[in-house]
């Protein structure tokens, strides 16, 4: 048919006379009229269009018709392209960072803004300094921190452009003695002026003042802004502080939360080196958490809500929104860890762990036998470089201390209390990892030192015995 | 070349640099649907991420300085006056300031001058702009490029801005490609090309040795794709009911559960979606059932709730629980949805006919068919136009072609006159010298009609799926070696020196894609290990917003009715 290599004409050909048909009906029809004689030609043609056909009207169960291509059956899901993305991941595209530019010009325009703001705050302190009560004395005080201009040629004001009269007089900023009328005069609170030079905390208890300060527009904003600012520093409202607390807990989670599903898995595995008392408390702990982070977020998500307080409608959506994340993280994550296995199925899940282990062992000691010498020394080399780690390399929030004293004699017994002693801290502070890798050196240091008690009777291995000692000393 | 990654990639360093704490993410209406299309509203909250607003819409004035603001913004004449605004009175604590493109010197000593209370902490530029639909498609959301069949100087810049971000996302700086038969072509790859050379610092990537493409395509030369009925999910879902960033609206279903009115279809974060986007009708139904099953099996299960065990198990498994409960629901009232309006609307019958009318040569039966069904009164308005077009689009030049006849036949049908006035405006619209004239018109290119005719018989292709886009032939080509300059020129090079081998291409479609096309470029995709090919347009069409396309693009061209009767 088409595949052949001679000349291909359009449209619905006949093989066999080359007529064009114009559909694939009236193709069949004809050649089933004129080429009957041909009949596996004719049957492989109708093969084809009754797989089609079949395809096309076939009706699954859900009553959907369905024009089915088989070629789609080809798509792959668009997640399962194997690219060359996968091995090496796509990083991020390029960008322009504008910062230092926007700092640069930023810069220029603030310092000239607060070296001003800084002259008014330094008037403002020798002003309020020793003010003094009596009005007249008290005006001959401002003159003599700020000149006052001289109003004798100046007949509008500069802000309004009114003209002064008898009505509309003359008055002057404290700040920088510049003349203006009384509508476009601001006035700053003395008690305000307080808190804008020594911070609000300072008089908490003083009653608003009634004496003013009379401002222009300019000295005005400048204070203004400079009040905001240190106000927006300094104050730190409910809801941040709680979301705080949120965040300690959040984060004291995660850490516990894969701590726990590392014992969990090794215990499942049938491994010994955590205890299963320990996952136990462990999981009772993230449990605990669970509940502080579900009331706090429970707390944040209630502020103002009861009372009618005045609240934004923004901070309510901010306050369901934490509520909502905190709930989906419970979910999501601390209220599916893996389960732990009780004791019997721990015994289980060891004595299997340990049957393979032994059958391994089996395998292998044909080729190994030869090289089996108990490395003691390098075992009591590693017990110590690990005992010194303890102390520094343990995570923030945890350090063995050096509080017990030890009675005995024996420095390897004194090691051995001292290691009890950082075994109890570590648990204490939740430190598994810690907890195991000094519980082995225990184990080791154990061993040792019976090894020793029984080499002590035999009077040949002193030597060797003295050697050991020093690594104590 | 993930579009998706892409985009994901730099909203996720948007969120780490701001730090711990409280934050809210002002955008404007653009960069909101480039956000939405990758992340979902939880995973943003997972990042601290707790509050959404737009820049221009901002809901209340009061000061929450404990706000870390992430502000992701197009860089616009009123972007820049609304931040510098807010600037000079923040609301909030400390701002980070990330531009979707690139954005003038000026505009940033702007707002560094408004910036008095100093909480800026971060200026930049991440070029996330567009909207990535797919890993390897992208969409610009501009449903109407044309004005009187040339840009639309606005879209022109939108165009230009969209392709170079996708170039920078992904790091690629491209030998360009364009169609030389439409001037729109031309200019774009011109404008992109312009900011290749002015930013040349940008484009400096370290680069494989097989230089990336930029092949730059116009609707024009294929109106024939955006008319057809599609018969896989997505495709479907588009053309019937109408995909708006990854939402569907499915209010007129009756009696729909409230949460199921507007859905969301992502394949980010719907794995059945992904899985069954490619998927054909039949299929689809086939997938539907073993889904239910699933989730009957896992219902029943949980029903008895007896032991301590069986709870425990029911919580340890509620979330998926619920989720896969709510893929189910959306997806079956979709399905469901979907094959109504196939039988109700007569759509199989319509979709043979048009795969015919677009891909086979016989005249005279296919307007006897054509009158049979517009005659027979069971075919929508919308479908009996698309029809005709597809008639006029095919047989303009036939002598004896009847469009005249079949207009009349949809005026006794009392279609409406802007659907009637879609004929002559679909044939202003498809280009003059477009490949499409050649493909019916040379007996070459009939021949490889009848060729994949043939080859469809033997169990590749059904009748609904005869037609493949232009798109895909021309992409064949390329990846062949076989493109001809004439028709697809380089810009601007020597292209003597140029290899012709190709690893990475992104095409950019003026006048918008089609799902039909995105189909096309993933099966590429799949099918060569070395090739990625990254799809874009301005818009996604289905034949509605196909139709206002056109519209608007010959709304001022005179559009008399005898205007086809030229020859
Ligand atoms: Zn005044
Ligand atoms: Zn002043
Ligand atoms: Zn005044």
């Amino acid at each position: 048919m088409a595949e052949d290599d001679s000349p291909v004409l359009f449209g619905f050909i006949c093989p066999n006379c080359k007529t064009d048909l114009g559909n694939a009906t009236e193709l069949l029809k004809h050649y089933e009229e004129e080429h009957s004689e041909e009949q596996d030609i004719l049957k492989s043609l109708k093969d084809i269009f009754g797989k089609a056909k079949k395809r096309i009207l076939k009706q699954d169960e859900n009553n959907v018709a369905s024009p089915g291509a088989s070629s789609s059956s080809k798509v792959q899901p668009v997640s399962s392209i194997i690219t060359s993305e996968a091995v090496n991941p796509q990083t991020i595209g390029s960008f322009k960072c504008h910062t230092d530019a926007f700092k640069r010009i930023r810069n220029d325009r603030i310092e000239r803004f607060s070296a001003e703001t800084n002259k008014l705050i330094i008037r403002l302190d020798k002003l309020l300094m020793g003010m003094p009560h009596d009005p007249v004395k008290k005006k001959a005080h401002e003159q003599a921190v700020v000149p006052w201009l001289d109003g004798a040629n100046v007949s509008r004001c500069p802000e309004c452009t009114r003209s002064f009269h008898l009505a509309r007089r003359q008055h002057h900023c404290r700040l920088c003695g510049a003349i203006m009328c009384h509508d476009c005069s601001h006035f700053l609170n003395l008690q305000t002026a307080k808190e804008i030079l020594m911070g609000p905390k300072e008089q908490e208890l003083s009653p608003p003042s009634e004496q003013e300060l009379r401002l222009c527009i300019h000295c005005y904003r400048l204070l203004e802004n400079r009040k905001l600012m240190t106000d927006t520093r300094n104050c730190k409202p409910l809801l941040a502080e709680y979301y705080e607390i949120l965040s300690e807990f959040h984060k004291e989670a995660n850490k516990l939360t894969q701590q726990f599903l590392k014992m969990s898995e090794s215990l499942n595995a049938g491994e010994t080196m955590y205890k299963l008392s320990d996952a136990q408390t462990l999981r009772l702990q993230i449990g605990k958490l669970a509940e502080n982070i579900d009331t706090t977020s429970r707390k944040i998500e209630s502020f103002g809500r009861k009372n009618g307080a005045n609240i934004s409608e923004l901070q309510l959506r901010l306050q369901s929104a934490i509520r909502v994340a905190t709930k989906s993280y419970l979910c999501t994550e601390l209220l599916q860890l893996p389960s732990l296995p009780t004791e019997e199925q721990l015994l289980g899940l060891q004595e299997k762990r340990r049957c393979e282990i032994e059958q391994r062992i089996q395998e292998e000691k044909q080729s190994q036998i030869s090289q089996r010498t108990p490395n003691i020394r390098t075992s009591v080399s590693h017990l110590q470089t690990s005992k010194n780690e303890g102390g520094a390399t343990l995570e923030e929030g945890w350090k063995p201390e050096n509080a017990q004293m030890y009675t005995s004699e024996d420095p390897m017994i004194q090691q051995m209390n001292i290691l009890r002693g950082y075994i109890k801290q570590a648990r204490a502070a939740h430190m598994y990892d810690e907890v195991a890798s000094l519980e082995k050196n225990l184990q080791e240091l154990m061993e040792e030192y019976y090894k020793q008690e029984y080499q002590k009777e035999d009077t040949f291995v002193q030597e060797n015995q003295l050697e050991h000692a020093e690594h104590f000393s | 070349m993930n579009v998706i990654t892409a985009v994901k990639l730099y909203l996720t360093k948007m969120t780490e640099e701001s730090g711990p704490g409280m934050k809210i993410l002002v955008m404007d209406k653009q960069t909101t649907s480039i956000t939405t299309m990758v992340y979902s509203q939880s995973e943003m909250l997972q990042r601290e991420v707790y509050l959404f607003e737009r820049l221009d819409m901002i809901s209340a004035r009061e000061p929450m300085k404990y706000l870390k603001c992430i502000a992701f913004l197009r860089p616009t004449k009123e972007n820049i006056s609304l931040l510098s605004k807010e600037l000079r009175n923040p609301r909030f604590g400390v701002y980070y300031v990330y531009w979707s493109n690139i954005v003038r010197k000026a505009d940033i000593k702007t707002i560094a001058e408004c910036d008095e209370y100093e909480s800026v902490r971060e200026v930049e530029e991440f070029y996330a702009d567009y909207l990535a639909i797919a890993p390897h498609l992208f969409s610009l959301n501009i449903p109407v490029s044309y004005q009187d069949l040339a840009w639309d100087p606005v879209e022109l810049l939108r165009s230009t801005q969209g392709v170079t971000a996708v170039l920078l996302s992904l790091k690629k700086c491209p030998n360009i490609r364009y169609q030389s038969s439409s001037e729109m072509c031309k200019r774009l790859a011109e404008k992109v090309r312009d900011v290749i050379v002015t930013e040349e610092s940008l484009f400096n990537f370290k680069q494989d040795d097989i230089t990336p493409v930029l092949l730059i395509v116009d609707r024009r030369d294929d109106p024939i794709t955006p008319l057809l009925n599609q018969w896989t999910y997505q495709a479907m879902v588009h053309e019937l009911l109408t995909i708006t960033n990854n939402r569907v609206d499915l209010s007129h279903v009756k009696d729909i559960s409230k949460d199921l009115r507007e859905i969301v279809l992502s394949p980010e974060h719907d794995e059945f979606y992904a899985k069954n986007l490619y998927l054909n009708y039949g299929e689809i139904g086939q997938t539907m059932k073993q889904l239910m099953e699933e989730f009957q099996r896992k219902a029943k299960s949980q029903q008895k709730v007896e032991s301590l065990a069986d709870m425990k198990n029911f919580v340890e498994n509620y979330p998926q629980f619920k989720k896969m409960s709510g893929t189910v629901c959306k997806h079956l009232v979709l399905v469901s949805d979907l094959s109504n309006t196939v039988a109700n609307n007569n759509l199989l019958e319509v979709s043979e006919l048009e795969q015919q009318l677009a891909c086979q040569e016989s005249h005279s039966s296919q307007l006897q068919n054509l009158r049979t069904l517009l005659n027979s009164g069971n075919v929508r308005h919308k479908d009996a136009t698309k029809l005709v077009m597809l008639y006029a689009l095919r047989y303009e030049r036939h002598s004896n072609n009847d469009i005249d006849g079949l207009l009349n036949i949809l005026k006794k049908n009392s279609v409406p006159d802007s659907f009637i006035k879609m004929i002559p405006r679909i044939l202003k619209f498809r280009s003059k010298n477009s490949r499409l004239n050649e493909t019916f018109d040379t007996q070459e290119a009939v021949v490889k009609i009848t060729k994949r005719f043939f080859k469809d018989l033997k169990g590749v292709e059904n009748v609904y799926t005869q037609h493949v886009p232009l798109l895909r032939e021309t992409l064949d080509d390329l990846i062949k070696g076989r493109l001809k300059e004439t028709t697809f020129p380089f810009l601007g090079e020597n292209s003597a020196q140029i290899s012709r081998r190709i690893k990475d291409v992104i095409v950019f479609m003026i006048g918008g894609v089609t799902y039909e096309e995105a189909l096309a470029v993933h099966n590429i995709n799949c099918s060569h290990q070395n090739i990625r090919i990254v799809l874009g347009g301005t818009t996604i069409h289905n034949s509605a917003s196909f139709f206002t396309e056109v519209q608007n693009a010959t709304a001022n061209l005179p559009t008399t009715r005898h205007d086809n009767r030229r020859m």
